[in-house]
């Protein structure tokens, strides 16, 4: 989901840059609802140097071959558990699932 | 018409008009005749597998998420969603990841670990988060390996 509230982009920005350094580039900005995630992807690729992939504190480095086009952050709100909790609930209630 | 059914591969018959892809996986398919647009309209959700976690937690992975993924990740093709099930069932790592997620790795070759980013919801239910194929792993944060 592409955000088109501005203040909600430099909100999300704003969580990003306490979870990881990002280059000076122009970004764009996708917003994953469903599992509070953010997919960061920059202008133009940087240093894979540049970014402090750390999958296990759920910042993902996003490449294209050997360059970095970008950063998927996890749980960006804060909110993973109860977004995926209402996904649940959904699936219950409208029995897609046993 | 809301149509529910389990399938397994050999026993995959799509209609004609059906534009859905799959290759392989037990699949839950709702409203099968129904095109594309409409899913997205409806809000309808696809879940494209389930695999069972270590613990024994159907963990699924549904359509839109693995879309994501492959908008994201140029490491995956659409067919690839079968090892990131089969990594849930059969990993050879668990790792910690945040907030409590699991993060199942797979050795897909020298220097590349398929990792599968995954939350467990209580024992009934969990989803797929992401994936990603990274070159080592942390052994820091193993927390089980086969």
């Amino acid at each position: 989901m592409k955000i088109p509230n501005e203040q909600e982009q430099t909100k999300l920005i704003d969580l990003a840059r306490k979870r990881v350094l990002l280059p000076n580039v122009p970004v764009e900005l996708d917003y994953q609802d469903d599992v509070d995630t953010l997919c960061i992807r920059f202008g133009q690729p940087v240093d894979s140097d540049s970014i402090k992939d750390d999958p296990e504190d759920g910042v993902v480095g996003l490449y294209e071959g050997e360059k970095l086009v970008g950063v998927e952050i996890l749980d960006i709100t804060g909110q993973m558990d109860a977004k995926l909790t209402a996904l649940s609930h959904q699936l219950h209630e409208e029995q897609l699932v046993p | 018409m809301a149509i529910q059914t389990e399938l397994r591969p050999s026993a995959v018959v799509l209609p004609q008009k059906s534009r859905w892809r799959f290759s392989l996986g037990s699949c839950t398919i709702r409203e099968i005749n129904r095109p594309r647009e409409l899913f997205a309209r409806s809000e309808l959700i696809l879940i494209l597998g389930t695999s069972l976690s270590l613990k024994g937690v159907p963990i699924r992975l549904t359509e839109e998420r693995w879309e994501h993924v492959l908008d994201h990740h140029a490491e995956f093709s659409y067919s690839d969603y079968s090892l990131v099930l089969e990594a849930i069932e059969s990993p050879e790592y668990i790792l910690l990841g945040r907030n409590a997620s699991l993060i199942a790795v797979v050795a897909l070759g020298p220097a590349a670990y398929l990792h599968v980013f995954y939350k467990e919801l209580g024992q009934r239910d969990g989803f797929v988060i992401t994936a990603a194929i990274r070159r080592a792993i942390d052994k820091a944060k193993i927390i089980w390996r086969q």
